[in-house]
């Protein structure tokens, strides 16, 4: 049993320093493995990312989820041959960018935590905070077109969730205008990390979000 | 770096990877399931309720209306879970093409 | 700036679970709950990292992500 990693070019070429890591290629693609963990675990999890990120940060990569697992070396290697094509354009699409995360949401303020003296008092709220949400992802898709490739609201009830895939060249200087933003944005909470590996923007039949 | 040495991932029936657990882990993960689901179709009521409310052309009495019994299933909803002990990230879990209707 | 660098605090981990637990490349080899060997219900993998919320360092002692003790 072994855990699966990441997809790259097979002519990236990772060098992988993490123990116990090992690059199976099939085609144009590579694959990077490893044993199996035993446990799932918070850790696990973390060190799949850190794993990721390590790789990420000299090649182009597909995230692989955490908990991928394979047979053997040689199902691994099945793996890339019977999604190779699907996969192969999956990482022209991210080619050279990575993901940058914001996190955007009102502040708990008192008044909210008190229980609502009415339901027209309750919806009210719900309504003010559906357009607060939305007006701050219209308002940042329009600071971010132009400047990145994709835009793609990611699930979230009470807060909005927007992952950019931006291209390296971009990181700092999208970075920059985000944390500019969220600074002149006093009625919101907002935390912007990255650059990440594109997780978001790779998945199976997924809608990939509105191209800017 | 190939893997193709001896001794890595010998070829073996393929099997889930498993974690064994106690019957109160299980009980608390089949909880948080269950509360996980409920909680999903509150959130896509709430969502189709301020919809319909921002689309406009309710009664007054219509909008007191969906927003008591929203809030009664916000209040019901933070019960549960503190009698399960549970907080609301606890309740995230994907659920794979459902998760994706939030 | 390193990318480890911005994996070093406690928002950057919840953003890195999220993204390897919820986003990615879907490959089969689900994590199965299971007691004394029989398979009881496949939860998802958020079900099983406990507890949801950020606690700070391992168990084990440590930085789980800089692998630093």
């Amino acid at each position: 049993m072994i855990t699966l990693y990441a997809v790259t070019w097979r002519a990236d070429a990772p060098v992988l320093d993490e123990d116990g890591l090992a690059l199976l290629a099939d085609g144009d693609l590579a694959m990077v493995v490893g044993p199996a963990q035993g446990t799932a675990s918070r850790d696990d999890a973390l060190a799949h990312g850190r794993i990721v990120e390590q790789v990420a940060s000299a090649a182009d990569v597909l995230p692989i989820r955490y908990g991928a697992t394979a047979a053997d070396t040689d199902a691994a290697r099945a793996l890339l041959r019977e999604h190779g094509s699907a996969w192969a354009a999956r990482l022209q699409k991210v080619e050279g960018c990575a993901e940058i995360a914001i996190r955007a949401a009102p502040p708990a303020s008192e008044a909210e935590a008190e229980r609502a003296e009415s339901g027209a008092e309750h919806m009210a709220r719900l309504v003010s905070r559906t357009r607060l949400l939305d007006g701050a992802e219209n308002e940042l898709g329009e600071l971010l077109t132009g400047r990145c490739r994709v835009v793609r609201r990611l699930a979230g009830h009470e807060e909005l969730r927007l992952s950019c895939l931006v291209e390296r060249a971009n990181v700092e200087p999208v970075r920059s205008l985000l944390e500019e933003w969220a600074s002149a944005r006093t009625d919101m909470l907002v935390t912007v990390t990255g650059p990440w590996a594109p997780y978001s923007f790779v998945a199976d039949g997924e809608d990939s979000g509105v191209a800017l | 770096m190939t893997a193709d040495g001896p001794g890595f991932g010998e070829p073996e029936p393929r099997r889930r990877a498993r974690i064994e657990a106690d019957p109160e882990q299980v009980e608390r993960g089949l909880v948080q399931l269950v509360l996980t689901l409920v909680e999903l179709l509150r959130q896509l009521m709430e969502r189709q309720a301020i919809r319909r409310v921002e689309a406009g052309g309710l009664e007054d009495d219509q909008v007191e209306e969906l927003g008591r019994t929203l809030m009664l299933l916000d209040e019901k909803m933070t019960e549960l879970r503190d009698h399960f002990g549970l907080e609301p990230e606890d309740l995230n879990i994907d659920l794979g093409p459902l998760g994706r209707l939030l | 700036m390193s990318q480890m660098s911005v994996v070093a605090d406690d928002v950057a981990l919840v953003d890195l679970l999220d993204r390897v637990i919820g986003e990615g490349v879907v490959i089969g080899g689900d994590i199965v709950l299971s007691i004394a060997g029989i398979d009881l219900v496949y939860l998802g993998l958020r079900a099983v990292l406990a507890p949801a919320h950020i606690a700070g360092p391992s168990a084990l002692g440590g930085d789980a992500l800089t692998g630093a003790p």
